[in-house]
This record gives structure tokens, C-alpha cells and sequence, in this order.
């Protein structure tokens, strides 16, 4: 018995991989979305736009691409239906030069969908922020209409009424980046010298640190990963991708803790069978 | 068939080529590596000349010329200067130039981590003084606010022995308090590297389900 289970040990992590793909394909047929409870980084992600009146337009920065398609494009379309079901007029904007590339094509999907129109509910700038993030922020901060030059049809900002008086930082209801990590530079150049409040959406792997930030209330809600984008889609009334991709994610999950119980299982056999041949 | 539909066959023979490094290394992958790459560089640098140095720095530069406002000539006539400075970097003779510039920007950068340092971090230096007995509105004891600030009380004290440094920690209590700080940072570890499993996995899931459900499910649909 203990000379199978010492096996477990030596595992060859190719059967895991295996395991792993095979559960995520088998997850991907499952239908019935996973419930979950909205948890408090989401929730105040959800207020602050909940808030909103309308007075005054909405920054947002999309900065998902391929690397960060999985968590962020859930956490992306659910903002984007948020602000168009509050009639919330509000203006894209990326920091990475293939971030327009992939919000561009589910913008006009959305927007359809919405009957919403471009320049009147909505426009975007494209790729504006380049490295280093805190000087380009700070330059936005300053200076909209510099910063933009010219949206995706060549027109300046200015030409579009309802952002004709947006200037600076104290010109936006509310800055929301969707990015792998957070844009720290957004609570020193929006929140902490206009008060105007920050929201987040980002990967799970950056979130760690950030708790801080939203116990002391300079970051005001935060979506966490699939899990944030299936809370927040959620919250909303719906059960879509993000909720069902959360059966994945939990399946995922869970091969992993079994696969972890089961390599302690084989180290612990392993070590008792070595100790019982140093015996003899 | 598509335009679309060649994309998807495209997109799905890549993931497939990546994904089988998990068997073994080979030359598939090598492909599907250096493709990628390729692309992401390619696409960064047209898409930078297209979005951002075309709009924010030819186009005025070229209305300053055409309308002779002297302003608007120097100026970007120094970002295209500043900007080949950098290029300094692949001649020994010219590494200087390329200093210049970095010490601008070194400069600047270090500049604003100064104040950023002090805009992010102080809040959270402030609400880091919790009171161990929450009372709320009403003079209403809040048992669960009590426990979870003296969690953060103990962890946080506990954590900062552990690394003090200053002096030996000979005393048994400190040693144990400085024990206790490394156990809650195993526990911050522990959520990090949770999180990463999370993100990676989901880089995972969406792959195969793209795979699984755009492409082979089309093409039996």
C-alpha cells in the first residue's frame, strides 16, 4: 500500500496537465452558471457607478489584451453595460498600444446592443498614456484635450459638446482602469488632488497588495480577477460568460487542491517507506 | 469560408502549438513563440506611430511648419532630438547622449515617486490606527469589528518585530512575537500566490474554451 501511494510522489506532472485540460473541457459544457456572493471589493465597484448622475463624464481606461483577455474582458463588458444601462456618458481611453484592438470591436458590439451611439453616449481616444505610466497620468490630469489630441475619427475632444468643458482631473465623476495591475498614479493625480473617486478592475495575481488601498478608501471598489467579473455580472441581474466561466475556475481549483493532497499523500508514504527500509 | 473563420483556424492551431511545451519541447511551439512575438512587436510599433507619436507629435509638428509658428517648430523639433537621444545607447560615442535623456527621466520619475509615496501611502499609514474595541452608533459593542481590528493589531505589531533589526532579539517574548509575524506573512504569501494560480488558470480557461467552443464547436455545429 505505502509503495503506491510513494508513487504519488514521482507523478509525472504531464498526467496533471492532462487532469487539468480535461476538467476545463468538460467544465466548458457544463451550462449552469456558478452563484456567487458579492464580495465587498465589488461592491464598492459597483456602487461608485451606481452613484453616478450623469453631470459629468466617466474615465475609463482598458488596457486588456490577450495576456489578460481571461479576467479582464468580463470585468470590461460588465462596466461598459453598466455605464450605458445609467445613461453614464463616458470616454475610453488605453495605455497600451493593443488595448483600442480589443476594446474597440466589443464596443460597437455593445453599443449595438444598447442602442447607443458613438459620440453622443460614448467615445474613445485610443492608445494615449505610453510609459512611464506616472508622467502620461499626470499629463491627463492636467491637460484632456492635450493629452487625447484627436479621438479614433480624428475629431478633437473639444468638438463633442458634452466634453468641450472637461479639462482636468476635477472634470470626471470617476476614473475606472481595467488593466493587469493597478494605475497607483490615478490616487495621487485624481483622487488625492481633485477628489475624484478611482475604481479598478484587475488581475487576481495584483490584487494582494491593493487591500490596503481599499481599507483606507483611496481606491474605492475593486474587481478581483473572473471572480470580480463574475460577481459584478452577476449584481447586475445577469449570468453570462463571467458567471459560467467561474465553474471552470472552481473546477480548476479544485484538481489542483486534490492534486496537492495527493502529492503530500505520496511524500508523507515515501518518507514512512524509507524510514521502514532504514529499519531493516 | 471567412476571413474570420481562417482567424479562428489560425488562433486555434497557435494555442494548440503553445500548448504542447506542456509535452515536451519542440518546434511547433518555437514557431508559435516567435510568431507571437513577431506580431506583439510589430503591432506595438505601428500602433504607437499610429495612435500617438503621429497625432501628438508629426501632425502639429507639420501644422507649425506650414503655418510658421516659430513655437511649435522648436518644440517639436526638440522631441525629435530628445527622442534620438536614445539611440545614443548603440554607439560608444554617443552613450552620453543617451544619459542626458535618461537623467531626465530618472529625474522626473524620481520627482513624482516622492509625492506618490506620500498621496498612496500615508491613508493607509492613518487607518493602520484601529481601535481594538469597535463601538458603533448608539454605544452598540461590535463583537466581529472588534475581533477582525485586533486581528490587524496583532499582525501588524508582530509583523514589524519580525523585522527589527536594530538588535538581537534575545528576549523569549520578542522571539515569539517576531514567530508570530513570520507566520502572518507565510498567510500573505499564501493569498499571493493563490492569486497567481487564479490568474494563470484563467489564462488557461479561456484558451481552451476558445478552442473548445469557437472553433471545434463551429466546426461540428
Amino acid at each position: 500500500m505505502l509503495q503506491r501511494l510513494a508513487k504519488l510522489a514521482d507523478l509525472d506532472r504531464r498526467w496533471l496537465y492532462l487532469g487539468l485540460l480535461a476538467v476545463i473541457v468538460v467544465s466548458s459544457f457544463l451550462r449552469a452558471p456558478l452563484m456567487v456572493r458579492m464580495g465587498r471589493e465589488t461592491k464598492g465597484y459597483y456602487d461608485a457607478i451606481e452613484r453616478l448622475d450623469g453631470r459629468k463624464p466617466v474615465l475609463l481606461e482598458s488596457d486588456w489584451d490577450m495576456g489578460t483577455i481571461g479576467e479582464l474582458r468580463a470585468q470590461f463588458v460588465n462596466t461598459v453595460k453598466h455605464l450605458f444601462r445609467k445613461n453614464q456618458r463616458f470616454v475610453l481611453i488605453s495605455g497600451t498600444a493593443l488595448g483600442p484592438r480589443f476594446y474597440r470591436p466589443m464596443m460597437q458590439e455593445l453599443a449595438k446592443q444598447y442602442g447607443k451611439e458613438y459620440g453622443h453616449d460614448w467615445i474613445s481616444v485610443g492608445f494615449k498614456l505610453p510609459d512611464p505610466k506616472p508622467i502620461s497620468i499626470e499629463a491627463l490630469s492636467r491637460s484632456f484635450q492635450k493629452t487625447a489630441v484627436v479621438d479614433d475619427y480624428g475629431k478633437k475632444p473639444s468638438e463633442y459638446s458634452w466634453l468641450r468643458n472637461v479639462k482636468t482631473a476635477d472634470d470626471w465623476a470617476l476614473a475606472i482602469t481595467i488593466n493587469y495591475q493597478e494605475i497607483r498614479e490615478y490616487i495621487t493625480y485624481f483622487y488625492y488632488s481633485s477628489r475624484t473617486p478611482y475604481i479598478c478592475g484587475i488581475a487576481a495575481i495584483s490584487s494582494t497588495t491593493l487591500y490596503p488601498f481599499l481599507s483606507s478608501g483611496t481606491i474605492k471598489g475593486m474587481l478581483v480577477g473572473s471572480r470580480g467579473g463574475g460577481e459584478y455580472e452577476q449584481a447586475m441581474g445577469d449570468k453570462g460568460y463571467a458567471s459560467r466561466f467561474l465553474v471552470g475556475q472552481t473546477a480548476g481549483h479544485l484538481l489542483i487542491l486534490l492534486a496537492i493532497v495527493a502529492g503530500n499523500i505520496g511524500q508523507f508514504a515515501k518518507g514512512r517507506l524509507a524510514k521502514s527500509e532504514a529499519k531493516k | 469560408m471567412t476571413f474570420d473563420r481562417v482567424g479562428e483556424w489560425i488562433a486555434a492551431f497557435c494555442v494548440l502549438a503553445i500548448l504542447s511545451l506542456l509535452w515536451k519541447e519542440n518546434r511547433l511551439y518555437r514557431i508559435a513563440e516567435h510568431l507571437l512575438l513577431g506580431l506583439t512587436v510589430g503591432f506595438t510599433a505601428a500602433a504607437t506611430w499610429v495612435e500617438l507619436l503621429q497625432p501628438r507629435w508629426l501632425a502639429p509638428w507639420r501644422e507649425a511648419i506650414g503655418s510658421g509658428d516659430i513655437g511649435g517648430i522648436i518644440f517639436g523639433g526638440s522631441a525629435l532630438a530628445l527622442g534620438l537621444c536614445w539611440y545614443g545607447l548603440y554607439f560608444k560615442k554617443g552613450e552620453w547622449l543617451m544619459r542626458l535623456v535618461l537623467g531626465v527621466v530618472l529625474g522626473a520619475g524620481a520627482g513624482q515617486a516622492l509625492r506618490n509615496n506620500f498621496t498612496q501611502q500615508m491613508p493607509i499609514v492613518a487607518t493602520s490606527f484601529k481601535s481594538p474595541i469597535v463601538i458603533q452608533e448608539g454605544a452598540r459593542f461590535d463583537l466581529w469589528g472588534s475581533i477582525n481590528n485586533s486581528l490587524f493589531l496583532v499582525a501588524l505589531i508582530s509583523v514589524l518585530v519580525y523585522f527589527f533589526f536594530i538588535f538581537e532579539q534575545r528576549s523569549p517574548i520578542m522571539r515569539g512575537v517576531s514567530r508570530m509575524g513570520r507566520f502572518w506573512l507565510m498567510v500573505g504569501f499564501g493569498v499571493y500566490f493563490g492569486n497567481t494560480i487564479m490568474t494563470r488558470l484563467s489564462v488557461l480557461i479561456e484558451r481552451v474554451w476558445f478552442v473548445v467552443d469557437d472553433f471545434f464547436g463551429k466546426m461540428f455545429s
